[in-house]
């Protein structure tokens, strides 16, 4: 349903009349598939470009490069009127969820907003689906006339969900939707989504970097790396056994609510490399803990290395032991 | 070394009087490392601030003690805590680059806090400062010394933060979620660093955060704060294996694993409001054992075994 082929980001920075401006490659090359009804994760630590290939993908910022295909429309080509009707498809869930509502709107007027833009509702008509929509995410009716402020962070995200929800999109994308939220919280915010997903077969992609959100909500996860997503596959699969080191790195380093399990963690020395120039090798090279010979001769392409799962890594089938 | 006795912070609002910490009891032993868990609102920081006695005017404590190698803080002046701070007692605080002073290199800050607590010439705290950042593993510290915060990265600031903590060698460090806004790879890095310091220099700390993960890889007790108070506390194994609290149960439910899929498990209803605490036990509109006792009166603690305490109706019978 959404393809996404090739998307690239280059911001650019400074610069005057007697200087360059410096490029900043925030997401190179991805392509993507997301089909009806799945919900795909993206992974990677601050500043890989998740965001940014997020917003790409809603063309809430122009990308550089590459073309987003949803149900066979390419949303870079077409005009802004075009695009504007088509956003009732495709919504987004932000991460803060008390800045992401308007403080001086009523909650009837921030989810009546979408409703306006899209339908032709009636007042009457226009009512009763915000009431229907209050019922969806878990909330009260005589919620409507209140402020955003008079909520607690939970219930601020279940309006922002509502928000998302009341056009009838096909297409979600969530970034971090629940990392401004408690633990117990948290649990409630994700079954929410989940319930939504089968009831309206949504699709999701869904933006975080606590994995253990995507291993309770997702059916597919991509692991992006300075821009680039470095491996692909089922979230099974990527979980029980990872293929590129840095998602090894990654999952080691989660740590586990039991005392008893004593997991050995892969380190990655270093900080994450510059953005600002193109990486002609592998961007893990200079904090692989197994790369060899291969890895310094050219950037390696993301292949299918099991059924399914796919990996960008030159020496894929080396299991780290430290 | 550390004994927190019934301990009530509140806030003074036009709204009320918001009881913020409300009876919390809690002991910390040398070398030891306590987390503190809970959800957010659930007074956590404002314990710890009150022990450095961070607090002004209409945050006020009201009632109890804090015995700090068997002298009250509550009793010292003013310029004794200044004394204190930073040298006996340090923080490491939530975000790092708001803590920093901007303006300021990490080399000036650093021996700005050597010199005021232990004086010294500047060769003296330079070779000192620079010996800090080396312990706290940042590469190429003698250049790292010389910038400004905004010049380093997330992670590299805590490392910075934790340094100043430490330069004077504090018996007991206070840690107030160190790592929540750091990625996954550098919070295992941060959390190593914590760990190792703290056992070779056989400092207590008290390390706050509401990940659960985090205080099962390093902490060796725990106390699980709601509404104020701390309802259980005991060493991590035996809380995580028999936790006893509904509460404690609930929050390791709801605790999501990334080593096997399980269920979403939720606390039902939202955390109590330190304006209007429920009356008996504060978690009784939320508790899935409730019983007509929990809505009158205010459970006490029932130690359970090897220092288990649990403050819940379930075991004031036995």
């Amino acid at each position: 349903m959404i393809e996404i082929k090739n998307l690239s980001k280059t911001f650019e920075q400074g610069g005057n009349f007697f200087t360059n401006s410096k490029k900043i490659y925030a997401v190179s090359n991805v392509s993507l598939n997301i089909e009806p009804g799945n919900a795909v994760g993206l992974v990677g630590e601050s500043g890989c470009g998740k965001s940014t290939f997020a917003r790409c993908v809603l063309q809430l910022i122009k990308p550089t490069g590459g073309s987003v295909f949803f149900n066979g429309v390419d949303l870079t080509k077409i005009n802004g009127n075009s695009l504007k009707k088509l956003r009732a498809k495709f919504q987004m869930v932000f991460q803060d969820p008390g800045e992401s509502l308007n403080p001086r709107m009523k909650i009837s007027e921030i989810i009546g907003e979408p409703l306006n833009l899209h339908t032709n509702f009636s007042t009457l008509e226009k009512r009763y689906r915000m009431e229907e929509i209050m019922n969806e995410v878990g909330l009260k009716t005589h919620h409507l006339e209140r402020y955003p402020h008079q909520f607690s962070g939970g219930q601020q995200q279940r309006i922002g969900i509502g928000r998302a929800i009341a056009t009838k999109p096909d297409f979600i994308v969530l970034d971090e939707p629940t990392s401004a939220l408690d633990v117990s919280i948290r649990g409630q915010i994700l079954k929410l989504l989940q319930d939504l997903k089968y009831r309206f077969n949504l699709s999701y992609l869904l933006i975080t970097h606590d994995l253990n959100v995507v291993l309770n909500v997702c059916d597919y996860v991509a692991v992006m790396y300075l821009g680039k997503i470095v491996e692909f596959g089922t979230t099974e699969s990527i979980f029980s056994s990872p293929l590129h080191p840095y998602t090894q790195a990654l999952l080691s380093s989660i740590p586990i609510p039991d005392p008893m399990s004593k997991n050995k963690r892969i380190k990655l020395k270093g900080e994450i490399p510059s953005p600002t120039k193109i990486h002609k090798i592998c961007a893990l090279h200079g904090r692989c803990p197994v790369k060899n010979s291969n890895c310094d001769s050219e950037y390696p392409l993301i292949l299918e290395k099991k059924p399914g799962h796919f990996a960008a890594c030159w020496n894929t089938n080396r299991i780290i032991t430290n | 070394m550390l004994n927190i006795n019934n301990l009530h912070t509140h806030i003074r609002t036009n709204y009320g009087n918001v009881k913020a910490v409300n009876g919390a009891t809690f002991n910390l032993e040398q070398g030891e490392i306590l987390g503190l868990v809970g959800e957010s609102g659930c007074g956590k920081s404002l314990t710890a601030l009150s022990i450095l006695r961070l607090i002004q005017k209409p945050i006020n404590i009201v009632e109890g003690d804090i015995f700090f190698n068997g002298k009250n803080l509550l009793n010292k002046s003013i310029n004794e805590m200044r004394k204190l701070r930073g040298k006996e007692i340090s923080m490491i605080f939530q975000n790092p680059r708001e803590s920093l002073n901007p303006v300021f290199t990490v080399l000036d800050q650093l021996i700005n806090i050597y010199q005021t607590h232990l004086g010294g010439s500047k060769k003296e705290a330079y070779s000192k400062s620079l010996e800090m950042l080396n312990a706290v593993n940042i590469p190429d510290a003698s250049e790292r010394i010389l910038s400004y915060p905004h010049e380093l990265s997330g992670g590299m600031c805590q490392r910075v933060m934790i340094a100043m903590a430490l330069i004077c060698e504090p018996k007991l460090l206070i840690a107030d979620e160190p790592t929540t806004a750091l990625d996954v790879t550098v919070q295992a890095e941060v959390l190593d660093l914590i760990l190792s310091i703290v056992k070779s220099k056989t400092m207590s700390c008290l390390f706050i955060t509401h990940d659960l993960g985090v205080i099962a890889q390093i902490c060796d007790r725990v106390a699980v704060m709601y509404a104020g108070q701390v309802v259980e506390l005991g060493r991590v194994k035996d809380i995580f294996s028999n936790p006893s609290h509904p509460y404690t149960v609930g929050l390791l439910n709801s605790a999501l694993r990334a080593d096997q899929k399980s269920p979403i498990n939720v606390i039902p209803g939202e955390v109590a409001d330190p304006t209007n605490i429920p009356q008996g036990c504060s978690f009784n509109p939320r508790c899935n054992k409730v019983h007509d006792t929990c809505y009158k009166k205010i459970p006490k603690n029932v130690n359970l075994n090897n220092n288990h305490i649990v403050k819940c109706h379930l075991f004031n019978n036995n």
